[in-house]
């Protein structure tokens, strides 16, 4: 019996199938970079939670109350130096000049409704630390942490949105170098401060670094427990 | 390289074996399972019906849908308020005094609250039955509060409230017969809406009339113990209103004999005060004085306080306890005798005849009386009793249990009188409602006027008699057949005999007043409106006499006014020094229920008391919120203003100023002391008898439904979600008998099931049984749970009968309905002794007083460690540095703390099947040791019991932060070891490296579908877990952290004064066991309790250096009874311990005697 020798051509890979491996392994790695960067970089909050800006059922604007008839931040947010939450007012502040002012606007019906009925505004949460992170206002505001820190421009927002990632790395940034972040306590809700000429925010936040002992805690437990 | 081996000192004849269970003993597997495992075989499996695969599956599909709504970010709500109260700033707590009622007990106590939620009670300092701490009651009635089980609305002739406004319709236009009520379900059913009063008080409205116009003739009620003046203000006002109707009292674990001891002693009602910080002697006859009776905290509280000694030759208290069961005072106990229950009796009159004989005056028509013959049980025991008894004097207490019959009672009174110790260690007032019948006398008036058809009406005011009355009534059967007026928070056994039921208001949602054991009185104030809209007692019988609606604010503040205006002094006298200063605010109601609120109680103006905060008195932070009014200028002298100060003031402090009964010291009477005594002569033991005991966790069955207490371990034998039937291992090889095993109990032909619990140390012939379970109608949690003993329970032995206990030859199953609807089929009863145990090393340390005479450091020197180096460099110490101090002297074992932390921490109960598996979630456990001396073999008397609480260690060197690897356990800066649960995997590498096994696993998601109601109980300040998470103690990391914000916001710096951080476990604590706070001040308390000798570390030859230590306990034994194995010879009296080759010149071996003044001459005399 003999063997017909077999057509071995057929099975034979072309040659430019050599640069096939490279090539995949390349395509790989430069599909994982590119997942790892995109998972970096999309996933994080700096991408996901910052520019997040919902509709509230009241358009109330932050640009025509704080910034251009220049109410205070605290004649609404009472609790912020002295309370972890600088909480949201009752619709009852909202009510001691719109019971005068816009009587009729019909924007603020849901104002007048909740007035009416009891029943509270749902106003749409903007800022929002997880429920493991215990964040306090008070001990921040008291220190010298304006509120522009985190909030960013409040005054210029017809729609409160948020601008900084609110992440526990952005946290950390600060609590490791807190100086350039601080200004005097008397000017916390001073949206447009800055530090006095001939100072950088940098070597004026060190006076009061020394001056009140700011020494802003990393251990976990400070806000996670 | 040669290891230095850690060495322990050479086997001595003093040491102990210590052991938690029989099973250890015995070193059975299931044992071995619990010690060397981190948690036994199979623990880490799902349990059915959900396998692991159907689990996966299940998890996969709700990944992909989290994956898909993960895309967009959920939007959250703010709601604020409306109007919102005045001095309320969000997210800052506020604390208000109010007091809790419990039977005849009442704990005052301060109540935080969060945006109108109550989430943590705490003990009042001002308050003279709580002295800042409370009880494991206390702390668990927040969870009754809360219960999705309770009584969401009214029933009529049992239909819901849905229906109960149609019935009401019909009511008001009918005639108004009451039992034309129970016809609702023909009237056409109104669509279903939420009831109010209305429609209570409609469906009660026919009934009422028809009662008012015969002058209240057929109307009854039945009340539990009267410790209210204004409920005893309307009772008086029904007798001349109504006065043909009837008050009947019953409490299930009633104060009869104490009542009929004191009548026939002094006749009078008066109630004994044991002033446990004087006295040198305890006896406790039958008398759980340090655990569940009224005034528990307190004595707990003077008893450890005379048992810390600090250096050779201090003194301290020496306790004699005669019980048959193990109680919370028996484990305390320097020398516990077991005898039957009804030996105890027989104990007295012969400790009695002792006295007398040793030269104590006592009456001698009263020794005359004693049983004559010589005593069955120890005559050493006795002897040395009587001996410290006689030397001690004035400064000697006897306590006796409230279900040793009177004569036992009169007895010890007339021993406390002949001792001298009356107005010393002992002081008398008169009882709240003095002169009121006998509760069996009451209830068995009750049970034949409903015999003679007398009651048409029977009001039941939180009560349930139906399940707690003596079986022997057969009140249930009788109860059905008339219209039974129900208020109840649950709707139990007795709501569903009701015609009516209405939901009662929690005593946190309800205006009130009490009087404590001493007449203490305080005004109970609210802490949120009534959730389900329940009606408060007061407001119900006022209702029922008056006819017409009366809110309770209004009815207390009406028996108060009189007597605030007796008080009005003539010349203003500067105002009464306030020792407690809750942050101030006695205002009415807050909250997301302030509408509510507002609705059915009026709102007090929001008003600081005039009392000047005293800082730090209460160690609560004080969040003083909006500025309360300035500081009252003085007492008005107008008596409405004045009303308003006094009313102001007793609601801020949390006590009424100036209402406890004057202490009297009363005579002894002759006749009727001589007769009541009788009935001791002709006691004679049964030859086996039953115990019923009141439960250390479900009193009388009241909290049957409370998932805290029914998963805390019982103090003793560590049974969780039962009771057993308590039998001494003497008894149970008699019997056949092991445990688990099932057994008919059978008294006077009626007989129930239960399980065995095999307990050394137990009387012999004797059977224990807790009451309180086998709730037949009650929450999903209680349902179920244990053997119900009242059918076993007569009229005439409420506390203990002969017994016949025959074995049934099968083990214990019990079909339960666990989380997630899951059906479990376990056997066995679930103790967690075994649970969490440690390799046998000396954990435990304790020494008799003559052994710590002669060598103080004997805890330090129980082992050898050699100077060990660390691993890991040693953190920097700055600043303030946590540790705490746990005294295992002080620590009287109760399980508070464990319910403290778990209130205080949102921690998740597992229930029953899960708790066998060792999953149960307690962050502080109490490990208890039975321990009996090496030298004899271990019998059922010779057993004494040790308690250690263990929390996490917070080791400066935490074996469970190596091997972590995702970092989500570490170190910080303060000397913590923080948990931080959002970064945990839940590999439980840590629990495994953890040598105290203190850490715990949610092996699933405990919260559950939890109820809204029931969430209201969460601490806002502390996360709640998931599944798969670690979690442990973190010392009230939370309470930390507050102290260091309100001090840095206060004064720029972080540095909290010591005493103002007050852990969870260390407030609660009768005994003032726990210390904690800032080592790195040599002068803070904590700093001060680790320099004692008496200091040690747990497992310091681990190196790992841990933060909390303990002082070793101290016991007093009397030196005859002593286990002759001192190396030094010990004399009888002391006196030889001075030639003693240490060179001890201070003897200390009558410790407890040798600083008091007077005694000596008569104990000389002494044989």
């Amino acid at each position: 019996m003999t063997m017909q020798p077999m057509d071995n051509q057929r099975f034979v890979f072309p040659p430019w199938t050599n640069a096939l491996p490279p090539l995949s392994l390349a395509a790989v790695t430069m599909g994982l970079i590119g997942t790892i960067f995109g998972i970096w970089y999309y996933f994080s909050p700096r991408h996901t939670d910052v520019g997040y800006q919902p509709e509230q059922p009241i358009p109330y604007s932050h640009k025509l109350h704080a910034g251009e008839m220049g109410m205070d931040c605290r004649y609404c947010h009472v609790g912020v130096e002295k309370s972890a939450v600088a909480s949201v007012p009752p619709t009852q502040v909202c009510m001691n000049c719109h019971a005068q002012v816009k009587k009729d606007s019909p924007k603020l019906q849901a104002l007048r409704d909740s007035w009416a009925t009891g029943n509270p505004v749902p106003w749409v949460k903007v800022h929002k630390a997880p429920d493991y992170v215990y964040f306090n206002h008070a001990r921040h505001v008291t220190r010298g942490v304006g509120c522009v820190e985190c909030h960013g421009r409040i005054d210029q927002m017809v729609t409160v949105k948020q601008v900084q990632p609110l992440s526990m790395g952005w946290c950390l940034e600060c609590h490791r170098d807190p100086a350039s972040h601080l200004r005097p306590v008397d000017k916390i809700t001073t949206m447009d401060w800055a530090p006095p000429s001939g100072e950088t925010a940098e070597s004026f936040g060190q006076k009061i670094v020394s001056e009140k002992q700011i020494a802003p805690p990393t251990d976990c437990s400070r806000c996670h427990r | 390289m040669k290891r230095t081996p850690i060495q322990w000192p050479a086997a001595d004849p003093n040491e102990k074996v210590y052991w938690r269970s029989l099973d250890q003993l015995a070193d059975k597997p299931e044992f071995r399972d619990f010690l060397q495992r981190e948690f036994p075989d199979g623990a880490s499996e799902l349990s059915s019906p959900i396998s692991r695969r159907s689990f996966m599956s299940l998890m996969g599909a709700s990944l992909a849908l989290a994956g898909l709504a993960g895309c967009r970010r959920p939007e959250e709500k703010i709601l604020p308020y409306t109007k919102a109260p005045e001095d309320m700033v969000i997210g800052l707590p506020t604390y208000y005094a109010t007091a809790m009622p419990l039977g005849s007990a009442v704990f005052g106590i301060l109540v935080e609250s969060n945006e109108g939620r109550p989430t943590k009670i705490e003990g009042n300092p001002a308050h003279p039955m709580s002295l800042g701490a409370t009880n494991s009651f206390v702390q668990a009635a927040l969870l009754d509060l809360y219960d999705p089980d309770r009584s969401t609305g009214p029933m009529v002739a049992g239909k819901d409230h849905e229906e109960v406004a149609a019935v009401a319709h019909g009511g008001e236009h009918g005639e108004g017969h009451g039992e034309g009520h129970g016809e609702g379900h023909e009237a056409p059913v109104a669509k279903a809406r939420a009831f109010d009063r209305n429609d209570v008080a409609a469906a009660l409205k026919g009934r009422r009339e028809k009662l008012a116009a015969q002058r209240g003739k057929g109307l009854a009620f039945l009340s539990g113990a009267l410790t209210s003046p204004t409920l005893l203000r309307l009772r008086e006002q029904m007798k001349t209103q109504l006065p043909e109707a009837k008050w009947h009292t019953w409490e299930p674990v009633c104060e009869d004999n104490i009542r009929a001891g004191s009548r026939a002693a002094f006749g009078d009602d008066l109630v004994s005060h044991l002033d446990l910080a004087k006295a040198d002697i305890v006896v406790a006859l039958d008398s759980d004085m340090l655990g569940i009776s009224a005034d528990a905290v307190r004595n707990a509280r003077h008893f450890a306080a005379r048992r810390r000694v600090e250096k050779p030759g201090d003194t301290m208290n020496r306790l004699y306890v005669v019980e048959s069961a193990w109680t919370i005072t028996g484990t305390n106990a320097d020398h516990r005798l077991r005898v039957k229950p009804s030996e105890v009796a027989l104990f007295a009159a012969a400790l009695a005849g002792k006295l007398a004989a040793a030269g104590v005056q006592l009456p001698a028509e009263v020794v005359a009386q004693l049983p004559k013959g010589a005593p069955t049980f120890d005559n050493n025991f006795l002897e040395a009793v009587a001996e410290d008894l006689v030397r001690a004097r004035a400064r000697a207490v006897i306590s006796v249990g409230a279900s040793q019959p009177a004569a036992v009672h009169a007895l010890v009174h007339a021993i406390h009188v002949a001792l001298g110790a009356v107005g010393e260690s002992v002081s008398y007032t008169k009882a709240v409602d003095a002169g009121r019948p006998l509760d069996l006398d009451s209830l068995r008036d009750l049970s034949q006027a409903l015999d003679k058809g007398e009651v048409d009406t029977l009001v039941v005011l939180g009560g349930n008699p139906a399940y707690d009355a003596p079986a022997d009534l057969k009140l249930s059967e009788k109860l059905a057949k008339v219209a039974v007026v129900h208020l109840g928070e649950t709707r139990d056994e007795t709501a569903k005999l009701a015609q009516v039921h209405i939901p009662r208001a929690h005593f946190l949602e309800s205006w009130g007043d009490v009087r404590c054991g001493d007449g203490t009185a305080s005004i109970v104030q609210p802490l949120i409106a009534p959730l389900f809209k329940g009606w408060s007692d007061i407001e119900l019988v006022s209702y029922m006499i008056s006819g017409g609606f009366t809110r309770g604010y209004e009815l207390v503040r009406e028996s108060w006014r009189g007597v605030a205006v007796a008080k009005m002094p003539a010349p203003p006298p500067p105002p009464p020094p306030v020792e407690v200063a809750p942050p101030p605010a006695p205002a009415g109601k807050k909250g997301k229920l302030a509408k509510a609120a507002a609705a059915v109680a009026p709102v007090v103006a929001a008003v600081a008391a005039p009392a000047a905060p005293a800082a730090g008195a209460t160690a609560l932070p004080p969040p003083v919120p909006a500025a309360p009014l300035a500081v009252a200028p003085g007492i008005p002298t107008n008596q409405v203003l004045f009303f308003e100060h006094f009313w102001r003031k007793s609601l801020h402090d949390g006590v009424v100023a100036d209402t406890a009964f004057e202490r009297i010291k009363p005579t002894l009477r002759g006749a009727e002391l001589v007769e009541a005594i009788k009935p001791l002569a002709s006691t004679t033991p049964k030859e086996m008898e039953i115990q019923f005991l009141v439960d250390n966790t479900m009193l009388d069955g009241r909290f049957a439904n409370n998932g805290w207490l029914q998963e805390l371990p019982d103090p003793v034998t560590k049974l969780v979600w039962d009771n057993a039937a308590i039998l001494s291992m003497d008894t149970a090889k008699k019997l056949g008998v092991e445990k688990d095993d099932m057994v008919t109990v059978t008294v006077r032909g009626q007989s129930i099931q239960a399980a065995v619990f095999v307990q050394p140390g137990q009387a012999s012939n004797t059977v224990s049984i807790a009451l309180g379970y086998g709730r037949t109608e009650t929450g999903r949690v209680g349902k179920g749970a244990g053997f119900n003993v009242y059918p076993l329970r007569h009229r005439d032995a409420l506390g203990f009968d002969a017994v016949t206990v025959v074995p049934l030859n099968k083990k214990y199953t019990d079909v339960r309905d666990e989380w997630f609807g899951d059906v479990v089929k376990l056997t066995g009863l679930v103790t967690t002794q075994d649970h969490f145990a440690l390799e046998g090393r000396p954990l435990i340390r304790e020494a008799s007083l003559t052994r710590f005479a002669h060598h103080p450091e004997f805890a330090k020197h129980a082992v050898h460690v050699p100077a060990l180096r660390a691993l890991w460099d040693d953190p920097a110490k700055v600043g303030q540095q946590w540790g705490m101090s746990i005294d295992l002297g002080a620590c009287v074992g109760c399980g508070a703390c464990t319910i403290a932390c778990q209130a205080e921490n949102n921690i998740s109960i597992v229930g029953k099947a899960q708790v066998r598996k060792g999953r149960e979630m307690h962050w502080i456990r109490i490990d208890r040791y039975f321990s009996f001396n090496k030298s004899v073999d271990m019998d059922d008397s010779n057993t004494e019991v040790s308690h250690q609480p263990v929390g996490c260690q917070q080791c400066e060197h935490a074996p469970c932060e190596n091997v972590c690897p995702v970092a989500a356990t570490l170190h910080s800066s303060d000397g913590l070891n923080d948990m931080v649960y959002n970064r945990c995997v839940g590999t439980r590498y840590c629990a495994n490296n953890c040598p105290w096994k203190v850490r715990r696993f949610n092996f699933l998601d405990w919260r559950g579908d939890v109820e809204d109601v029931a969430k209201l109980k969460y601490n806002p300040d502390v996360t709640l877990r998931s599944r798969g998470v670690m979690e442990k103690c973190t010392y009230c990391v939370q309470r930390i952290r507050g102290a260091q914000r309100d001090a840095k916001l206060k004064t720029g710096n972080e540095k909290v004064q010591d005493g103002v951080i007050v852990v969870a476990c260390q407030q609660v604590c009768p005994s003032d066991a726990i210390t904690f706070g800032d080592i790195m001040d040599p002068t803070s308390k904590v700093s001060v309790a680790k320099k004692s000798v008496r200091n040690y570390e747990m497992l310091a030859e681990l190196n790992t250096r841990p933060r909390t230590s303990y002082l070793a306990r101290i016991r007093n034994p009397h030196p005859r009874l002593e286990p002759k194995h001192e190396d030094a010879a010990e004399g009888h009296h002391g006196a030889a311990a001075a030639g003693a080759p240490t060179g001890h010149a201070a003897p200390a071996a009558h410790g407890a005697q040798a600083e008091q003044p007077k005694g000596h001459e008569a104990g000389a005399s002494h044989p």
